[in-house]
């Protein structure tokens, strides 16, 4: 791909102690992400998935090798910088969407554009066209925990949309929701991966989603064993339809540790 | 806000001057933001209170009048306040978040726990109000005191008197000379003496004040009866003399000669010499309010010097009055020359005057023509236009001379009473003599209610009674006398009664003594056009060897008390406000744990440690300002409750509601600030705690 690189992961490791044990979570993964990329992470429970999302946005510093943004090694910058790269660039997407509970729905989405030092007009006309786009005007008066989980994801999208970031992480979006609300929500992240060309890093642990993203991530046990670019959308290898096939080594799947795979029966 | 962690930041070992003047740089900063923080926040809470002040029905019109008049710059959304605060606001970084966003918010989450945080307010208040109460009591009640002891005239007033120096007296050159102190507005001389009261055939000893009329302005005396005296005389006008000089005065003939103040008697200079075994006074001018050099004796060749009207003094052997027209004073013949020196010594006898050197000391000065005999030039009638009336002059003196020796001559005009009166001629025996009371006199006299009672006056017949006064002249007075000396009866009117039960003493008009050719006053009152200048008066006045008191002496005691009573009710006081504050601390800490995730949430979108501090912060300066508001409001309720109850129980009788609390408006700007840095201490703690907070508490909740 000619496309620049946005985020680059080299060797990360990262382990945490338990007990006095130090516990691997990561055993040095790499992998790049390119601007316009629609990445979907997907892998067991307790695989690192969300330690390696953390890490990517520089809420934890990992134990081993380095996170490149754009060239710029991540953690060389302060915990402040790394916070105002993120309210510049970053918009997030959580299972369970972190409200400021004081703060209408409206003004929970203007709250990231009251972060940048917006002034006070821009800022209320930004927030209304944002909740136009996600359907959700009539309730900005709402507080956000009185609306229904799907409602409220599409507010934690307008959050994240709110300044128009270059990079959408979201951590299981479709986790809470019902098989449509976390349908159409992904639509409308294949919307704008493919309209706005954001870059977006989605976590999920439902297979049904893979088919959406122009690169996916197998992740096992710390360590990403495939990773698969499909050629065209919703276009999925038949040996792909889960962890349990075999794979034949085809020229898109990009295996990365067939020895590992064999020990994991898979 | 990160005040603490700058401390930390500096490495103690390592203090370089640039680190240094990095360290001042960066605390000015933190200065700053702060101020910055606060003003941010002072406006936020004034939109708030605005919004809500014109929402409210009564109020409203007279809040859009007033910011009518205030050109609209209190208008909630005031463009230029907008301005103001967009100025601050960027202050702190153009793309970092506005503080007045997080200001916002931080009212916002207070506003969602409305009862915890009317509770933590309502406990604030409670503290500051404990305050509040205690002291403005304490204000009110030293308020009261002092209102009893002083009214704010009277702080204005200094009092003189002579004091224990001898030496000095008080007289018109004094007078003169504060009089022309800038600060000064008014002078106002007293004389008091003793006086025997006649009434009844009874005689009692009174103290007697002579006091011009503007000292009643001045005075705490409250008349309860009659007038104070209509007669303005003061020092200036004093002395007034009857305007024909032979014509009769209060029925009685009088005979003057006219003179003037310091003009010579004879053109030339007269010979004279100090009669046998006679000491004459020396004073530097021929004025005996004048400094006082010393004595001199007789000489065997005699003195040469000039003949000169200077002041009246006492005891005069002149035959008639001698008067300035011009000035309206009484004058006296002196003799001026040069004069060997003598003091009285310890055994009161006199040694001559060595000065510094073995040589007597010869001074110039001046010696009242009383002790002395003077040789009358002779001169041919008609070398000198004005021969006739010099002639007259010397004849009179020289009869008067040579009867100079003789004991008591009385003016033998008609009535042989009111003319100045002509004393014995050794000093020595004018102790316990009577001298005659110069005319004329006023007859008014005002007196204490206490005297009234002594003399057993009744109330209905106070008005019109008469008494009869003699006046006892001390030295101080009258320089001219040793020991004292008793005037003559005269009859007085009472005009007025004062309120003072307590003791007895008259006032009569300054005049009536002033005209004994009295010199000295026993105290001056000083009035003073502002009470801030007092301090710098009284050094002024003490520096020229003069006593003074004022009544701001016992107020400043009396504050001192107060002060120090002040001091242990605001400890009381901040006990409560500890107790207040350790509430707040743990309203702040909950509120801090509730958001733990929320505050990991806001740090996930980019939220830096700082600005949750200053969140945290704003938080309690909200409740610690609200706290003060409400607690100025709850304790000057509770003061003026207090106050209520104490009227209607102690003060029944009088049905009169009288406040004891006071509170200065320097107080409430203290309490309004002391409310804020309490915020602030207890804010910091829960604010560092929040700045904490990882982002992934947020995360990790689930």
């Amino acid at each position: 791909m000619s496309q620049k690189i946005l985020i680059e992961i080299k060797n990360l490791k990262k382990s945490f102690l338990m007990k006095d044990k130090a516990v691997e979570v990561l055993k040095g993964i790499n992998f790049k992400v390119y601007q316009g990329e629609f990445v979907v992470i997907f892998g067991p429970s307790g695989c690192g998935k969300s330690t390696l999302l953390n890490i990517l946005l520089g809420l934890e510093a990992p134990t081993e090798g380095e996170v490149y943004y754009e060239g710029k090694d991540f953690y060389s910058l302060t915990e402040d910088e790394r916070a105002f790269y993120r309210r510049h660039h970053v918009g997030m997407i959580y299972q369970q969407p972190l409200w400021v509970s004081s703060l209408t729905v409206a003004g929970n989405v203007s709250f990231p554009l009251y972060l940048l030092g917006l002034p006070e007009e821009e800022i209320e006309k930004r927030t209304a066209k944002i909740l136009e786009m996600v359907e959700m005007s009539a309730r900005k008066d709402f507080v956000p925990t009185e609306i229904s989980s799907g409602q409220q994801q599409k507010v934690s999208l307008a959050r994240a949309l709110a300044i128009d970031p270059i990079l959408i992480v979201a951590d299981e979006p479709t986790g809470n929701l019902d098989t449509l609300s976390g349908y159409q929500l992904v639509k409308t992240f294949t919307k704008l991966n493919e309209e706005e060309g954001k870059t977006i890093i989605m976590v999920t642990h439902d297979l049904e989603y893979l088919r959406f993203g122009t690169k996916i991530v197998h992740m096992i046990d710390g360590q990403i064993v495939e990773e698969y670019f499909p050629k065209r959308r919703k276009e999925l290898p038949s040996n792909f339809k889960g962890y349990k096939k075999s794979i034949n080594g085809q020229s898109e799947i990009n295996v990365r540790d067939p020895d590992l795979l064999k020990k994991l029966k898979l | 806000m990160t005040i603490l962690t700058r401390i930390k930041q500096i490495n103690f070992k390592k203090i370089s001057w640039r680190a240094i003047l990095g360290n001042i740089k960066g605390f000015l900063g933190v200065i700053w933001r702060m101020m910055a923080f606060f003003v941010l926040l002072f406006i936020f809470l004034f939109k708030k209170f605005n919004l809500w002040f014109g929402k409210l029905p009564k109020i409203r019109n007279v809040w859009h009048f007033f910011q009518e008049k205030t050109g609209g710059f209190f208008k909630p959304f005031s463009k230029r306040l907008t301005v103001v605060v967009d100025k601050i606001d960027y202050s702190f970084g153009r793309r970092k978040t506005r503080r007045t966003f997080l200001i916002n918010l931080a009212f916002s989450n207070l506003m969602l726990k409305k009862s915890r945080t009317l509770m933590t307010v309502l406990g604030m208040s409670i503290g500051v109000g404990a305050i509040v109460f205690l002291l403005s009591l304490g204000y009110g009640i030293e308020r009261l005191v002092i209102k009893q002891v002083a009214t704010l005239e009277e702080m204005k007033i200094i009092d003189v008197s002579a004091g224990d120096n001898t030496s000095l007296r008080l007289n018109r050159h004094v007078y003169e000379k504060i009089k022309e102190f800038r600060e000064v507005q008014e002078v106002i001389p007293i004389v008091s003496v003793v006086g025997k009261l006649t009434y009844n055939k009874a005689t009692m000893d009174v103290v007697v004040y002579a006091v011009p009329k503007k000292y009643f302005d001045f005075s705490h005396s409250k008349l309860i009866k009659g007038e104070f005296f209509a007669s303005g005389a003061g020092v200036e006008q004093s002395r007034i003399l009857p305007p024909d000089l032979r014509g009769k005065v209060a029925g009685v003939e009088f005979q003057a000669e006219e003179g003037e103040y310091l003009k010579k008697i004879a053109p030339e200079k007269v010979s004279f010499n100090i009669l046998p075994g006679e000491r004459a006074k020396v004073f530097a001018e021929c004025n005996v309010s004048a400094k006082m050099l010393g004595y001199t004796v007789r000489s065997e060749g005699g003195y040469q010097g000039e003949w000169i009207y200077g002041s009246s003094f006492y005891p005069n052997k002149q035959e008639r009055v001698i008067i300035d027209k011009k000035r309206n004073i009484y004058l006296g013949r002196w003799l001026r020359g040069y004069f060997p020196l003598y003091q009285v010594g310890l055994d009161g006898d006199l040694k001559q005057d060595m000065g510094d050197g073995e040589r007597q000391s010869w001074v110039e000065g001046c010696i009242p023509e009383r002790e002395v005999e003077v040789n009358v030039p002779l001169r041919l009638g008609g070398v000198l236009g004005e021969a006739t009336e010099a002639g007259t002059f010397t004849s009179d003196s020289a009869s008067g001379s040579s009867t100079l020796f003789e004991t008591v001559t009385v003016a033998s005009s008609a009535g042989g009473l009111e003319v100045v009166t002509l004393q014995a001629t050794s000093s020595a025996k004018l102790q316990q003599n009577i001298v005659e009371f110069k005319a004329p006199v006023s007859g008014q006299v005002v007196v204490s209610s206490g005297l009234l009672n002594l003399l057993g006056i009744p109330w209905e017949k106070i008005e019109g009674t008469e008494f009869t006064l003699s006046f006892v002249l001390v030295k101080n007075l009258m320089p001219e006398i040793e020991g004292r000396a008793t005037t003559t009866e005269v009859a007085y009117k009472v005009i007025g009664v004062i309120d003072d039960e307590n003791s007895s003493y008259l006032y009569i008009p300054f005049a009536d003594l002033y005209n004994q050719s009295i010199t000295g006053f026993s105290q001056m009152k000083v009035v003073l056009a502002k009470k801030e200048d007092l301090e710098k008066v009284r050094k002024e006045v003490e520096t020229m060897g003069f006593k003074t008191s004022s009544v701001v002496d016992t107020v400043s005691q009396i504050e001192n008390l107060f002060a120090n009573i002040r001091i242990v009710l605001s400890l009381l006081g901040f006990v409560a406000l500890a107790v207040a504050s350790l509430g707040m601390f743990n309203t702040l800490t909950v509120s801090l744990l509730e958001r733990t995730r929320e505050i990991g949430g806001m740090k996930v979108m980019g939220v830096v440690a700082e600005e949750v501090e200053d969140l945290f912060l704003a938080e309690a300066m909200i409740m610690g300002l609200a706290g003060g508001v409400g607690g100025l409001i709850i304790g000057s309720l509770a003061g003026k409750l207090v106050s209520l109850i104490f009227s209607l129980i102690a003060f029944a009788k009088q049905g009169i509601f009288m406040d004891l609390t006071y509170t200065p408006p320097f107080f409430i700007i203290f309490i309004i600030c002391l409310s804020f840095i309490v915020g602030v201490i207890t804010g910091v703690y829960p604010a560092v705690r929040a700045k904490r907070i990882s982002a992934l508490n947020a995360l990790r909740y689930e």
